[in-house]
């Protein structure tokens, strides 16, 4: 009986372009949802979800707040049979609505039973079966572990791009703190040990994942009992659904990796479901700088690179000297296409089981910049390490690598000889340094110079010295053929001369006067003082001129020269100090390359200036 | 003695120099009796005179003038060893072209 007053056919004809073919039209409440408001929302009122059905389709309705009372009267009901006075059919979010601002029930018919087998409207069918989905709640599919939200489906300008059957889907690119209701669809890309800890305040525990969807990463924690409860939910390579409440706070920098502001923290109740649809896992994505770029990365920054295994170190392990655990660690040395090459530190259970081969390209996600030996890199805990990965970046390397020279060097971050505790490695022009002068304070600094000897200052050259091992204290000749040494307490005929050498140095900007110690005055001179001051002695007793063609014959050569530069006072006036610490021979192909590298920088500025 | 201006080149210059005199430097791939082939960016025919003796495996920069195939008569050579970084001798080549003026006339 009913079933003939039904419009059929009215629900689809509501949304084509005539409009409905009745005024009208009379459909049958097969289901009825109270929704309850957010606190905090700004009209908190109650509204109803309302499914309509024409018999051949069923749609959602909103009952609009005016209308509350036809359901809080208790005339509508579900199954009971209604005529539409005043709706307006709305599309959100792919969905086909109706808003009804009037509606009466037709009491006649009572309630009945679901009349036919109504179909959704729209082509697509209904979410997956098994998934959530929080806004078909037609039907009896009871809806497995997390419930769904109570949805604010309104017909609002949703600005979320929710393709599925989450509403609110949000781009991990879009969270912050502001956003108030959002699912995100997102990779578990690592997931950390649940770790514990117990101080002053008392102890707890926590994990953390780092989600990864299209359009970026962010990090999420959960504590204690969360911490507990979303454990074994989580698998890295996994897709889910991640759902508020969830709170976004600021990223707390010095412990992810990741470039996002934001971080999760999970709540008690935010919802965590496995997705159904585990296609489109979103890549995970790497921001690659390369090996010779890293000079212009701040320490301490976190970076991606990839580049190929030139080196492996065994494991070790060490000792922290502040919570005395035991780490293992481990170096490689990468290179890449840059011709420069990098120390980077794995560490524990990555550095135990590594076994890549030699030349094999590797891709590090999450690792630190520290400027130890220069520059050199660490992978983080919450980094991760891809071999061989099948990404555009590495066929590059791969290319490059085959096509290369097998055997070309590659220039270093690191001092050909550990420089003692990691200090600044400026490769400065003497110009700068002169310039800086005034800058100079009492703590040294230092710096790197590449530059040829002009001339060496041949009046004092060497210091007789103690020849105990290791002690260079100034011997005295109390008596001829008698060296005293003080701190030693003994007598040596002979001493050993050490350099003390004052020498001028030039490179294209400028000149500059340094002083070194013994084992750079020997480079610089090419035989040990002890000799140098033997031929001295000797051209005083046969007039000869030997010692200077020495001095003359250290002159014109290239160094590279570390030097520590300090500010000194000389009788009342400060004087700037310039010592070498160290000096080595120079790299050729590096210092080429290092050339090369500058002159590619004027092109670059060329190409802003000029059109050619 | 007048030098005449050699400017360095690689296999893909050598169309744009032919008939000038030039230098390249390169590795020696092959030695095939009065004739040999070293690698510059390319493979490079160089016609040796009796003066030059090439190692397979060595750099060795060639002065000489690029005739109508493409090969160089060579008029000296010079072993530069196996320590060359041939990355930095590209390097060097590409910056000369680049700033051509300082380096040679290109009437």
């Amino acid at each position: 009986m009913a079933e003939g007053a039904i419009t059929q056919g009215a629900i689809q004809s509501i949304f084509q372009a005539s409009g409905c073919f009745v005024e009208h039209p009379i459909l049958q409440c097969v289901q009825i949802k109270t929704m309850e408001p957010k606190a905090g929302e700004p009209n908190a009122v109650q509204r109803f979800r309302v499914v309509l059905s024409d018999i051949r389709n069923f749609i959602q309705t909103m009952i609009a707040t005016a209308a509350n009372e036809i359901v809080t009267s208790g005339q509508l009901k579900k199954g009971s049979i209604v005529r539409l006075l005043k709706y307006n059919p709305q599309r959100v979010k792919d969905k086909n609505i109706l808003i009804i601002m009037d509606l009466e029930v037709l009491t006649q018919y009572g309630e009945l039973e679901k009349i036919g087998q109504p179909e959704a409207l729209e082509s697509k069918p209904e979410p997956q079966p098994a998934a959530i989905s929080g806004n078909n709640f037609y039907g009896s599919k009871p809806a497995p572990a997390p419930q769904p939200q109570p949805q604010r489906s309104l017909p609002t300008h949703q600005s979320n791009p929710g393709t599925s059957s989450h509403p609110h889907l949000y781009p991990i690119e879009g969270l912050s703190p502001y956003a108030h209701k959002w699912t995100i669809r997102a990779r578990c890309t690592s997931k950390s040990d649940m770790k514990e800890w117990a101080n002053q305040k008392g102890s707890g525990k926590l994990f953390s994942v780092n989600l990864l969807d299209d359009t970026g990463e962010i990090r999420a924690t959960a504590f204690t009992e969360v911490a507990d409860k979303l454990y074994p939910i989580f698998e890295e390579g996994v897709v889910y659904y991640i759902s508020a409440p969830c709170r976004v706070t600021l990223a707390k920098k010095n412990f992810s990796n990741l470039p996002n502001d934001y971080e999760l923290q999970f709540e008690r109740d935010t919802e965590v479901e496995k997705a159904e649809d585990q296609e489109n896992k979103p890549q995970i994505r790497f921001n690659f700088t390369k090996i010779g770029d890293l000079n212009s990365v701040e320490k301490d920054t976190t970076i991606d690179t990839v580049g190929i295994l030139k080196e492996v170190a065994e494991v070790t392990t060490i000792t922290s000297k502040t919570t005395n655990k035991d780490f293992s660690k481990r170096e490689l040395t990468m290179a890449d296409d840059t011709q420069t090459a990098v120390r980077l530190t794995i560490w524990g259970k990555t550095a135990e089981s590594f076994e890549a081969p030699l030349e094999s390209i590797i891709a590090f996600k999450g690792v630190k910049v520290s400027d130890f030996n220069g520059r050199s890199l660490s992978l983080l805990s919450s980094g991760s390490m891809l071999v061989d990965p099948d990404i555009d970046e590495a066929h590059k390397l791969r290319g490059w690598f085959n096509a290369t020279d097998q055997n070309a060097t590659f220039s270093t971050y690191q001092n050909t000889s550990s420089s003692g505790g990691g200090s600044k490695n400026d490769a400065k022009l003497i110009s700068t340094i002169l310039e800086e002068e005034t800058y100079l304070q009492d703590t040294p600094s230092y710096m790197s110079l590449r530059a040829s000897v002009l001339y060496v200052r041949n009046t004092t050259v060497a210091y007789p010295a103690c020849s105990t091992a290791g002690c260079n204290k100034k011997v005295i000749e109390d008596n001829p053929g008698s060296w005293w040494c003080e701190k030693c307490q003994a007598s040596f005929p002979e001493p050993n001369w050490r350099y003390v050498l004052t020498f001028n140095v030039a490179d294209h900007t400028g000149t500059m006067w340094l002083s070194c110690f013994d084992e750079a005055g020997q480079a610089i001179v090419g035989m040990s003082a002890n000799e140098a001051m033997k031929i001295k002695i000797d051209d005083e007793e046969n007039n000869t001129q030997k010692f200077m063609d020495i001095m003359q014959e250290a002159t014109c050569k290239p160094f590279n020269f570390r030097v520590r530069a300090k500010m000194e006072t000389y009788n009342e006036t400060p004087k700037p100090r310039y010592q070498v610490m160290n000096l080595y021979p120079l790299n050729y192909a590096q210092e080429a390359n290092k050339l090369a590298q500058l002159i590619k920088q004027y092109e670059i500025n060329e190409d802003s200036l000029f059109v050619h | 003695m007048d030098h005449p201006q050699t400017p360095r080149i690689l296999a893909p210059h050598l169309s744009n120099f032919q008939h000038r005199i030039v230098r390249v430097l390169g590795k020696v791939v092959q030695l095939r009796g009065d004739m040999a082939v070293i690698d510059a960016g390319g493979n490079v025919d160089v016609i040796l005179n009796r003066d030059s003796h090439l190692a397979v495996g060595h750099a060795v920069e060639i002065i000489g003038k690029v005739d109508q195939n493409l090969y160089i008569k060579v008029q000296a050579a010079t072993d530069f060893g196996t320590g060359v970084d041939f990355n930095a001798v590209n390097a060097v080549v590409e910056a000369t072209h680049r700033y051509k003026e300082i380096f040679y006339d290109d009437n």
